[in-house]
């Protein structure tokens, strides 16, 4: 019975059977889906998990290495690298799902005007292809360098940035489907226009849009970090990844532990949403296509 | 043909028009008034208007956007909000770096990507397959800053065989220039060799799937001609896009790795204008590098039509 679950009939197997099957077909996405869990746990349990304050700092105890009492020793300052690799991971997850969630419902409002009303269409994507003419970091610094560094506008400017692939995504869906019957059948019983969007086509692009977001959130935490360790994104006072590496630069003789496990947590997280939505692409996709049909 | 390419040039006018225009308006609409960060926290109001008529910062909106224009026609960036120079001399100062970094990247990544995605297709479903994308999916999610650090610990603080920071110049001896050169290039290169082989993989799958490569190979050309001939240069396509795509990635990149790297390029001169809210230098590095990035999409917009001669303008 368990050798051979795929010639049995979906309606006939197990919890657990569908669960292994699950695992089985989509070796991509469950990995990335729990690493990612694992990172979320984290970031949530951040307090719980044997971590002392991230910012007290104990100058006796100045860059030891990874031992006993400090799993991934202590920085310049005393402070525990350990507690702070792990505090530094909300920061990067919560700027990664905001951007993510953000980015995906704007761009989602304005690929569906776009593609959908004509007369629109041209300027708005004159506007999102200035916009992306930006290379993304540079956008970013420049936006956080204006006003001050700080989360939100480390958010704001990630959102600004990534916005205009959502867009062009959204928009490239709406222009198929809106020669589509069903379209003009609903236009020709008199559907308004908000119905038109929200009813008829929202639904068709949601696939495409949570394997993008997922991308997006991959940029957002990399490009976080990326603004962090120059000096442009989360302020000093509060650790993340990229911070705690900033500082940690000049230290790569004496205590190159600082720079190892912020990075490698960083890299595990990153690795884990790409290979979430690579996943999600290949699970979402075909089916998409075949609903196209 | 050569309409299209002078056609092209000038729509490129409009979008760089965009960009200038966004910068502007990111510059002037952000909270916080540039004239009093510059004048620090214990000027007194009267420092403050000194700079902001100093800055031109005191006249109507529209009259300051006239001026912008105009500055930008004649090619004047302006000058540096802390030093005074010249934003154009600055970036000249520092652009080799950067564009050395850049083509030495460029061309790491082509080189190595291609091969290396070909190889995959080819060999689709084997451990080959198998090692290239777990290398590409890998090295798409490293951080830059990151692996400059490992590769400089590994290399030069442990082994010591590479330098471990700098940048020498070409005209200072070709061996210097090239181990200066390693790390950095080498750490660039690798995130951008990842996107390009997963791209080049899936293309030149596809195209194995054709008719007429089935043909080739019944007609008994060799796998090498069928595969770099044939099917790459349909495959190619994407493959050149993606080239064009990545290159803005590679800006960013170039920026950090510069950073890790202290090489005194474009990159850090950025950081530095970020970090001391130099908006003049904010403004013109960004505007020069958008406009490079719109001049690599145009390049690979023309090579279509040396790909497909299907492809006309």
């Amino acid at each position: 019975m368990d050798e051979v679950p795929d010639l049995i009939p979906f309606d006939r197997l197990t919890r657990n059977q569908k669960g292994r099957r699950f695992i089985r077909r989509n070796p991509t996405m469950v990995a990335g889906g729990f690493l990612l869990a694992m990172m979320v746990v984290l970031a949530t349990c951040a307090p719980y998990l044997q971590t002392v304050n991230p910012v007290e700092m104990n100058p006796v105890e100045r860059l030891r290495a990874p031992g006993v009492g400090h799993w991934f020793g202590t920085d310049m300052y005393g402070r525990d690298s350990y507690s702070r690799v792990v505090y530094g991971s909300r920061i990067s997850l919560f700027v990664g799902m905001m951007v993510a969630v953000l980015a995906s419902v704007i761009g989602l409002a304005i690929g569906l005007i776009s593609g959908f009303v004509r007369r629109l269409d041209n300027i708005i994507m004159r506007v999102m292809d200035g916009i992306m003419a930006l290379p993304d970091l540079l956008l970013a610094i420049s936006f956080v360098a204006l006003t001050r560094a700080s989360v939100r506008n480390v958010i704001v400017a990630l959102v600004i940035s990534q916005t205009p692939r959502v867009v062009r995504l959204v928009r490239g869906i709406i222009l198929v489907l809106r020669e589509q019957p069903f379209v003009e059948s609903a236009v020709a019983m008199g559907a308004r226009l908000p119905r038109i969007l929200v009813r008829h086509l929202l639904p068709n692009t949601l696939a495409p849009l949570i394997v993008q977001g997922t991308y997006v959130m991959a940029s957002a935490v990399l490009v976080e970090a990326g603004l962090s360790f120059l000096g442009a994104g989360t302020p000093a006072e509060i650790p993340s990844w990229g911070n705690i590496m900033a500082e940690a630069r000049s230290y790569v003789r004496v205590g190159f532990w600082l720079l190892l496990f912020p990075g490698l947590f960083l890299a595990t997280t990153i690795l884990s949403i790409n290979l979430l939505g690579d996943g999600l692409r290949d699970l979402l996709d075909p089916r998409f296509a075949r609903r196209m049909r | 043909m050569l309409v299209y390419i002078l056609r092209r040039i000038l729509a490129t006018l409009p979008v760089m028009g965009m960009v200038a225009l966004f910068v502007f308006i990111l510059v002037r609409v952000a909270p916080g008034d540039p004239a009093a960060i510059i004048a620090g926290d214990y000027a007194t109001p009267q420092a403050i208007q000194q700079i902001r008529v100093g800055l031109g910062l005191d006249k109507p909106i529209h009259t300051q956007l006239a001026i912008y224009v105009r500055n930008l026609a004649r090619g004047d960036l302006g000058r540096s909000l802390h030093s005074r120079l010249p934003v154009r001399q600055l970036i000249q100062q520092r652009i080799e770096p950067t564009a050395v970094l850049a083509v030495s990247t460029l061309t790491l990544a082509i080189s190595l990507a291609i091969p290396l995605g070909i190889l995959a297709a080819w060999k689709a479903g084997s451990l080959i397959d198998r090692a290239v994308m777990v290398f590409a999916v890998g090295g798409f999610s490293v951080p830059v800053f990151w692996l400059g650090f490992l590769l400089m610990y590994a290399f030069s603080v442990k082994l010591d065989l590479l330098p471990v920071q700098g940048y020498v110049s070409f005209r200072q001896g070709i061996f210097p220039f090239i181990k200066h050169l390693v790390l950095p290039t080498v750490t660039l290169g690798l995130v951008y060799m990842a996107l390009l082989t997963r791209i080049t993989r899936a293309s030149v799958l596809e195209v194995l799937q054709s008719d007429y490569i089935r043909t080739a190979n019944a007609k008994g050309v060799r796998p090498g001609v069928v595969l770099c001939v044939h099917a790459l240069k349909n495959a190619a396509i994407p493959i050149v896009t993606t080239i064009g795509v990545g290159f803005a990635m590679l800006i960013g990149g170039v920026v950090i790795t510069e950073s890790v790297f202290a090489l005194p390029g474009l990159g850090r001169l950025t950081v530095d204008a970020v970090l001391q809210r130099d908006y003049s230098i904010i403004q013109g590095v960004t505007l020069i590098f958008s406009f490079v990035y719109a001049l690599v999409n145009l390049v690979v917009d023309l090579s279509y039509t040396l790909i497909d001669p299907r492809i006309r303008y």
